[in-house]
């Protein structure tokens, strides 16, 4: 079946099949591969996306019912030159090992960020339940996330 | 070998916080892992897997998935080199040939154009199986009338017996003797990037490798052995990694490897494969269970004299690198402390479940569990505080061990000292005991030893090169793997410092076989002392390359010289100088000579086997640290709060404070949930919780404060005085608290997970006790 999915701000005309999971045709067929896949069921949030505005885990999202929202990968965030405060806060602050994880938190802070310009540090690790970290016990990233928030408060 | 005495007495990018390498492009999620490659007519492949936990295969028939539209290439035992595998002992097959032992076990593999065509295609293999009875309690296993797994006369994959002193004297001459049975969990390495690979070959024959690997050169090497081709027509690249633990060096990863080439072989299409996170929990290789029966001899003092370990340790179906979990578990924790006498009789055991391997630690989480907790049961008898006695007999700088181990850096003490201090360790210790309410706190303590190592037989060496640009910047090759933990960013930091140039000007290559010389690979927390030192003395040979050339320029005699700030000058002399990239374009143009640096750091250690009676200096430095956690316990739930968190670490020098400190926090929460939550259960060979809904690891909300503190030593043997930081910061943690919970509610928990339901269990048995005196 054919589908138009929006994806950063881009309309893109895609055959599917009607099992193919967003985060199948962001990666194989859109060529888009930094959301990534960790577990397919939806625990681990290496596969977060924000679907008009919510965090979304798009292995639990099937194509088709990604059709008609905005989605927005990691790909979109920061432009050419300059990284996002919250990209660059991950990066400054040691919020980062080996990656994996990092477009799924980012995304999620960023919603967060949104909706809660200064959240306390109880909030941020709400707001992170959905996405595993084996390799910073989430202590850099929850203080990356709060050092991104103040960066946000003094720009705007 | 001394390395503080460098030319610059203030370090400039050693020991500084700086960003890793390439967290730039990361964060804009552009790293390529090896699910991310894509390459033209790139075939999916999938496994298909036994059902049973012991099974005959009568017949395979694999004619309706060859059928299949879009299926290129489909593979049994039968059609696969029978090359045995097996990194310790050689049990396997890449594919089942008549006989499978676990429920995952590989039976089939195929390649087709997507993954739902491969999907379709594995559903059609038939294979005829007849079932047979299995084994799954290492006990049982053992007897000798139990049945086998092997083709060899019993299930004992590895039995050590180690002897050191006269054990029956000194339990004789003990005034107490303590002993203690203890179990742990299969524990899984739980990396959120799933094993992969993609194997290409070209049309010279030559096959390009890309896997989920910390030992690129082994891998390398099995998947030429298995496809009978020359070493040097595999070609093994490691893309970014998402996280290892030990658990992406044996196993999914090899078997993904040489499937991958085998049906890109049989395609002559590039092949890819992706494991499920049902396949990891099923069929990678976790955490062995192991129960440990301890008993140790001590002196009214508190002085330690004897101590001997039973372990049984539950191998799964084939052996891959646990007899090196068990050999650990037997001995590493005995250089912890100053015994004179100790004892070890360890067994590993194949039965019918998932095959087990290493973990963060290697066998050492199980160990220092059982010893740690065993401990403060010592010091209560004793009245001692916990902390004293660790004190009176903890491992000194200039001891020779047990096992004959040279412990040159020794921070155990201080490492005892400062966490104690930080956590409040004196004024809590008498305050929790005095709670009456519900919920009741306590406070634990234990201590940690690890090495920077791991001689694998006659080989335990680094090389590494390091090329000077002519723009004046670097670039490092090194085989050494960086599997996320920023091993690249601290070898580009060490470079930069002997270079003296800025950080921002060193690049280093991804580990890849043809160009990096052979390395062992990361693991046994070899790879900054190995990987680092090669570099560092690769880049010194750039250095004196370089000096070489810019004593010709300044026509200076190139002893006198110097590198800073990017410039080749004379020491004393800031005005007179030559950039780097002057220096290296007239070494190249004036001299014909490109300035490459190589580097080999060999250090004289001995293999720690069997072979050698486990006895020796196995390593060039050892890691030491003592955590404190502080806990509360619900006694109506039996729910446990870790409310805060100490760990000191003794890791020579921080080449990189910040990550440095990543290692502490990431290994500390990965312990907490060895301690508290995580278990691969299994019933009839069957895993009940393959996904990481029922997995239960660790998430933000479980992670207490954690204050870690940095004890440098400097290591006389580690690049800037370094030693390990990787793997330590996760073994102290379940003991410590095992030994806050029993401060808090007077329950000695001595299996892991310890989790709520066991807790609760253990608060109505000991208040029946107490009704009962």
């Amino acid at each position: 079946m054919r589908i138009v999915l929006k994806v950063n701000g881009v309309e893109h005309d895609v055959d599917i099949r009607p099992h193919w999971t967003l985060l199948y045709v962001l990666r194989e067929r859109l060529g888009l591969t930094a959301t990534k896949f960790g577990c397919g069921t939806g625990e681990c949030g290496a596969c977060t996306v924000i679907a008009d505005g919510m965090v979304v885990h798009s292995c639990l999202m099937l194509a088709a019912q990604a059709e008609g929202r905005e989605i927005t990968t990691i790909e979109a965030l920061g432009d050419g030159h300059m990284l996002h405060p919250i990209q660059a806060a991950f990066a400054k602050y040691g919020a980062l090992q080996c990656g994996y994880c990092t477009p799924g938190m980012i995304l999620a802070a960023k919603v967060l960020l949104d909706e809660n310009p200064n959240p306390t540090e109880k909030e941020v690790r709400e707001a992170l339940d959905g996405n595993l970290c084996r390799c910073t016990g989430y202590v850099k990233i929850v203080q990356a996330i709060l050092r991104a928030a103040e960066t946000i408060s003094e720009r705007s | 070998m001394s390395l503080v005495s460098e030319t610059t007495p203030e370090l400039l990018v050693v020991g500084k916080s700086v960003p890793l390498i390439d967290s730039e492009e990361t964060v804009r999620g552009k790293v390529q892992y090896v699910s991310d490659i894509r390459l033209p007519g790139m075939l999916c492949a999938k496994i298909l897997r036994s059902p049973y936990p012991h099974a005959k295969i009568i017949r395979i028939d694999t004619s309706k998935a060859e059928l299949l539209d879009g299926v290129k290439a489909v593979l049994t035992g039968m059609d696969v080199p029978r090359t045995t595998l097996g990194e310790m002992v050689q049990d396997e097959h890449v594919l089942a040939l008549d006989r499978v032992r676990y429920v995952g076990d590989e039976v089939a593999a195929l390649a087709a154009v997507d993954d739902d065509t491969a999907e379709e295609a594995l559903s059609l293999i038939d294979v005829k199986y007849e079932e047979l009875p299995a084994v799954f309690d290492p006990e049982e296993a053992m007897r000798s009338n139990a049945l086998l797994l092997h083709d060899k006369g019993n299930n004992i994959v590895a039995h050590y017996e180690i002897v050191r002193g006269d054990m029956g004297k000194a339990f004789a001459q003990s005034d107490y003797i303590f002993e203690d049975k203890y179990a742990t969990q299969v524990q899984h390495q739980g990396y959120i990037e799933p094993t992969a690979c993609v194997a290409s070959l070209d049309a010279s024959g030559k096959l390009t490798v890309w896997l989920t690997t910390q030992v690129p050169f082994e891998h390398r090497a099995v998947i030429a052995r298995v496809l009978g081709m020359p070493e040097s027509k595999v070609r093994l690249i490691q893309s970014h990694l998402g996280g290892a633990f030990g658990g992406k060096i044996s196993g999914l990863p090899t078997k993904a490897g040489i499937v991958c080439a085998l049906l890109a072989k049989k395609s002559g299409c590039p092949v890819r494969f992706v494991a499920t996170r049902d396949e990891e929990f099923v069929a990678s290789r976790p955490a062995p269970r192991t129960v440990i029966w301890l008993k140790i001899g001590v002196k009214n003092d508190g002085t330690l004299i004897a101590k001997h370990t039973k372990i049984v340790m539950d191998c799964g179906a084939y052996a891959g690198l646990a007899p090196a979990v068990l050999s650990t578990a037997a001995t590493r924790s005995d250089s912890l402390y100053r015994y004179k006498n100790v004892s070890a009789d360890a067994y590993l055991v194949y039965t019918n479940k998932t095959p087990c391997g290493p973990l963060r630690g290697f066998g050492s989480p199980q160990a220092h569990f059982a010893v740690e907790t065993l401990l403060d049961v010592i010091a209560e008898k004793l009245s001692m505080d916990p902390m004293e006695l660790r004190l009176k007999n903890a491992t000194k700088s200039g001891d020779v061990s047990i096992h004959g181990w040279n412990i040159k850096s020794c921070g155990l003490t201080e490492s005892i000292r400062k966490a104690a201090d930080e956590a409040g360790w004196s004024r809590k210790r008498p305050l929790f005991e005095e709670t009456e309410t519900t919920k009741k706190r306590g406070i634990g303590m234990a201590c940690v030893i690890h090495i920077s190592g791991k001689r694998k037989s006659t080989f335990d060496a680094s090389t590494a090169y390091v090329k000077i640009h002519e723009d004046g910047t670097a670039t490092v090759i090194s085989g050494e793997a960086d599997i996320g933990q920023g091993l690249n960013t601290v070898l580009a930091q060490i470079a930069a410092e002997v270079l003296g140039i800025p950080f921002e000007h060193v690049s280093v290559l991804r580990a890849d076989t043809d160009m990096a010389a052979y390395c062992l690979g990361t693991y046994a927390s070899r790879a900054t002392m190995f990987g680092g030192n090669a570099v560092r003395l690769a880049a010194e040979n750039a250095r004196s390359q370089l000096f070489e050339a810019a004593s010709k320029m300044l026509k200076i005699d190139a002893a006198k010289l110097e590198v800073k700030g990017g410039h080749v000058r004379t020491r004393g002399d800031p005005d007179r100088g030559l950039l780097i990239s002057e220096v290296a374009r007239w070494s190249l143009f004036q001299m014909s000579k490109p300035i490459m640096g190589i580097g080999t750091y060999n250090p004289s250690t001995v293999p720690f086997t069997s072979s050698t009676g486990f006895y020796g200096n196995a390593t060039p430095a050892y890691s030491f640290g003592t955590q404190v956690a502080e806990v509360e316990v619900d006694t109506e739930t039996g729910e446990v709060k870790v409310l805060n968190y100490v760990a000191a670490h003794d890791l020579g020098k921080a080449i990189n404070p910040m990550y440095a400190q990543g290692q502490i926090d990431g290994g500390v929460v990965q312990g907490l949930g060895f301690a508290l939550m995580e278990e691969i259960v299994s019933k009839d060979g069957i895993v009940a919780n393959p996904s990481f809904l029922d997995y239960r690891m660790p998430s933000a909300e479980d992670v207490p404060p954690i204050e870690s503190i940095l004890v440098e030593t400097i290591d006389p043997e580690g690049p800037f005085g370094a030693k390990e930081i990787g793997e330590a910061t996760m073994i102290p943690v379940a003991p410590a608290i095992a030994n806050a919970i029993y401060h808090a509610i007077g329950v000695r928990m001595r299996e892991l997970p310890m989790t709520s339901q066991k807790i609760l269990k253990a608060l109505k048995e000991k208040a029946h006790h107490e009704q009962m005196d």
